[in-house]
């Protein structure tokens, strides 16, 4: 495996961004922390809460360690989203990493329509990604990655996913983005844009296509060269409204 | 008693085993139909030996070392799917596997292979050949160059197929793709936990192969 | 399910061979037309191309089309139907367990040449189709199919005085190669020939229920002796214990 090395500053404390939902007294409390991203309360009542998060430095730069973590007790609905995209900037040698880990409770619901993480000229990024969904829990993310701010190249960003269904694999990638890889992996794209569903199936809406996942759930995914080409939002839209209420 | 493992090695790569596999192009008709240019079918070579190759040894090294040890090869099998999003690619790898475990229990009855892959119910390509390979007495390293080189062959053979090419020509290809066959196996004959496998992906590969079944004129079944 | 337990749901399975034109996929219709009121079919076509046979079946409205499967051959269709038979196998007991019973799956060859034949370890029976228009000469150029398959047909028999062959005269060639093994002459504007056809169809179904059928291996290229040897060699398919041969 090819995995590049990533040197990564450790003199700098990592705080951990969190956004958890909890059942209380037959309502539900939110917890929250700041780190990298800070979370803000768009709405919250008994079962569901909508919140955004926004960054709080001019983002990641070589040695920074983006950390979140995000939890859904049983039962609730939490709808997530950020304000901006993330630009991973020119790392001086340095590295940086996005670490997200999602946890979905039995019964509960998240969504995230996150926005683009783009990778400039000179960034090396790895993104861990780590979903739990448990048995009867409901995920719907959007998750774009793009190449190069515009006239760029980019730099190299390694996505390590591993998605868990009621304790079961689910979706494990290793997915490597960067320019000049051989004919097959990302052909001319410079965006990655993918909007995964776990522990349901919705239909897939004609004109787009869906691959089924062997645990419950399913994965569309784009290789763009524009990322505006992209017509996920339709299916976001169209995936969003076929969750069942809470 | 178990054959030499050269002997046995060269019985499982042999192009003409009876399992299905001539039906299959390993991924290049579905990229010529999605556009790929035929002077670039080595490089595609080299993609597959870098993401799915890599997938499917290791979690044919992965299930040769649960056979061995007696273990079900039913988290194999798991851990292949996870890394195997598009269900088209899994139908026509589990389409290989199947023939792959008839040939086993018929070569190999009441051995730890027969008994590991009965109970599933379809078995993936490399969970098949893994099992089949420790029934064979291969060890890891030969069973991630058989699976490395059986994509390779499988891909030249196909390409005869498909374009107007001197044969030659795809053993050359064959020849060269040694050493990317041998990173392969650095990289995978020593695993043996279904955490372990590799998961690179080529998401342009899978978006052709998924588009597969939709082509009407095709040769291959993938 | 695992692939060796499907005993109880097995079919006759007819392979349909022949060079290309013949008539293969209207033999096969014509079968469905003729019998698919009293058994149950299911058809499974090898193309050259994916499944140009399989839609000219289901656009014939003669069956339905979720029983009708293409099985592509990867440019080998004669390695399909002999060499390495796994995915018309697997192709056939998937028809088998997702319609059972069914009582007779006809498999049909991407159409080849002469030497093609299918395996024992596939089909129980076959038929091997030639026509007229192909030319008068073409039983006496033989082969394995038109020496020892289970049934020879001449087809578009009507043709023989447009393209200028003694229909009469390829039938008694057909049947003097053929050592006494039966040869129809088909004519879907011939009543007597179609009726022909349907009773060695229910006769061979039948035979096959009864256990009396003993599958019998045209061979490949050399010709070597009778049916005695075919039917030995067929054992030794069943003796290997794949369970998948049940009878």
């Amino acid at each position: 495996m090819s995995t590049t090395a990533v040197t990564v500053s450790t003199h700098t404390e990592v705080r951990t961004a969190r956004v958890g939902l909890w059942p209380q007294d037959g309502r539900c409390r939110l917890e929250l922390a700041n780190g990298l991203v800070a979370p803000r309360v768009i709405r919250h009542d008994a079962t569901t809460a909508e919140v955004s998060l926004v960054a709080t430095t001019a983002t990641l730069l070589g040695g920074d360690v983006l950390r979140l973590a995000v939890e859904v007790g049983p039962g609730l609905r939490l709808d997530l989203r950020d304000v901006a995209g993330t630009v991973a900037y020119h790392g001086r040698g340095l590295g940086c990493v996005v670490d997200v880990s999602l946890r979905v409770h039995e019964g509960a619901t998240l969504t995230w329509a996150a926005e683009p993480l783009v990778v400039a000229d000179g960034a090396e990024v790895t993104r861990q990604l780590r979903v739990d969904v448990a048995e009867g829990g409901r995920l719907l993310l959007r998750d774009q990655v793009a190449l190069g701010r515009s006239g760029q190249d980019g730099g190299r960003l390694d996505c390590h996913t591993t998605m868990t269904y009621a304790g079961r694999p689910a979706l494990v990638e290793h997915l490597e983005v960067r320019s000049g890889l051989a004919p097959g992996a990302l052909g001319d794209a410079r965006v990655v844009d993918s909007v995964t569903s776990l522990g349901w199936r919705p239909e897939t809406p004609a004109g787009h296509t869906a691959y089924r996942l062997h645990e419950p759930g399913a994965l569309s995914r784009q290789l763009l060269t524009q990322s505006h080409a992209s017509t996920l939002p339709d299916l976001w839209d169209d995936w969003t409204s076929q969750l069942p209420p809470i | 008693m178990l054959p030499h493992p050269e002997f046995a090695a060269m019985l499982l790569a042999d192009g003409r085993l009876p399992v299905g596999g001539h039906t299959q192009s390993a991924g290049l008709e579905p990229a010529l139909l999605g556009g790929l240019e035929p002077r670039d079918i080595p490089d595609l070579i080299t993609t597959r030996l870098r993401t799915v190759v890599l997938v499917d040894a290791g979690t044919a090294v992965v299930a040769r070392h649960r056979t061995m040890a007696g273990l079900p090869l039913d988290d194999v099998q798991l851990a292949w799917a996870a890394r195997t999003p598009s269900e088209v690619v899994r139908a026509a790898s589990i389409a290989v596997g199947r023939g792959q475990r008839r040939l086993a229990q018929r070569l190999w009855p009441g051995s730890a292979a027969a008994s590991a892959l009965a109970p599933l119910r379809a078995p993936a390509r490399p969970v098949a050949v893994g099992s089949m390979a420790a029934a064979a007495g291969l060890d890891g390293a030969r069973t991630a160059r058989l699976v490395a080189y059986d994509d390779v062959q499988s891909l030249c053979a196909a390409a005869l197929k498909l374009c107007p090419l001197d044969p030659a020509e795809t053993t050359e290809w064959l020849l060269h793709a040694g050493p990317g066959v041998e990173a392969v196996v650095v990289a995978v004959a020593h695993l043996t936990e279904p955490d372990g496998i590799p998961a690179l992906s080529a998401p342009l590969l899978e978006q052709w192969q998924h588009a597969h079944p939709t082509h009407p004129r095709r040769l291959f079944s993938a | 399910m695992p692939d060796t337990t499907r005993e109880t749901s097995r079919a006759f399975r007819l392979g349909v061979a022949g060079p290309v034109g013949t008539g293969k996929s209207s033999l096969i219709a014509m079968v469905c037309r003729e019998l698919g009121d009293e058994l149950q079919l299911g058809v499974i076509t090898n193309d050259i191309y994916t499944d140009e046979d399989a839609r000219m079946l289901r656009a014939a409205g003669v069956l339905d089309p979720d029983r009708i499967r293409a099985v592509e051959t990867g440019a080998c269709p004669h390695t399909a139907i002999r060499d390495d038979v796994s995915a018309n196998l697997l192709a056939v007991e998937d028809l088998e367990a997702d319609f059972a019973p069914l009582d007779l799956v006809m498999v049909e060859s991407g159409g080849d040449n002469l030497t093609a034949t299918f395996s024992p370890a596939l089909v129980d029976a076959q038929v091997f189709v030639l026509d007229v228009a192909g030319g008068g000469d073409v039983v006496r150029k033989g082969g394995p199919g038109i020496s020892r398959a289970d049934l020879l047909v001449v087809n578009k028999t009507d043709l023989a005085p447009y393209v200028g062959v003694d229909a009469d005269l390829m039938l008694r060639e057909g049947q003097d190669a053929r050592d006494g093994r039966p040869v129809i002459g088909l004519s879907r504007t011939d009543p007597d020939s179609v009726a022909e056809l349907r009773a060695w169809v229910l006769a061979m179904v039948a035979s096959h229920r009864d256990g009396h059928h003993v599958p019998v291996d045209p061979g490949p290229m050399a010709p070597h002796s009778h049916a005695g040897d075919g039917a030995r060699a067929h054992s030794h398919v069943h003796d290997g214990g794949d369970g998948v041969h049940a009878h």
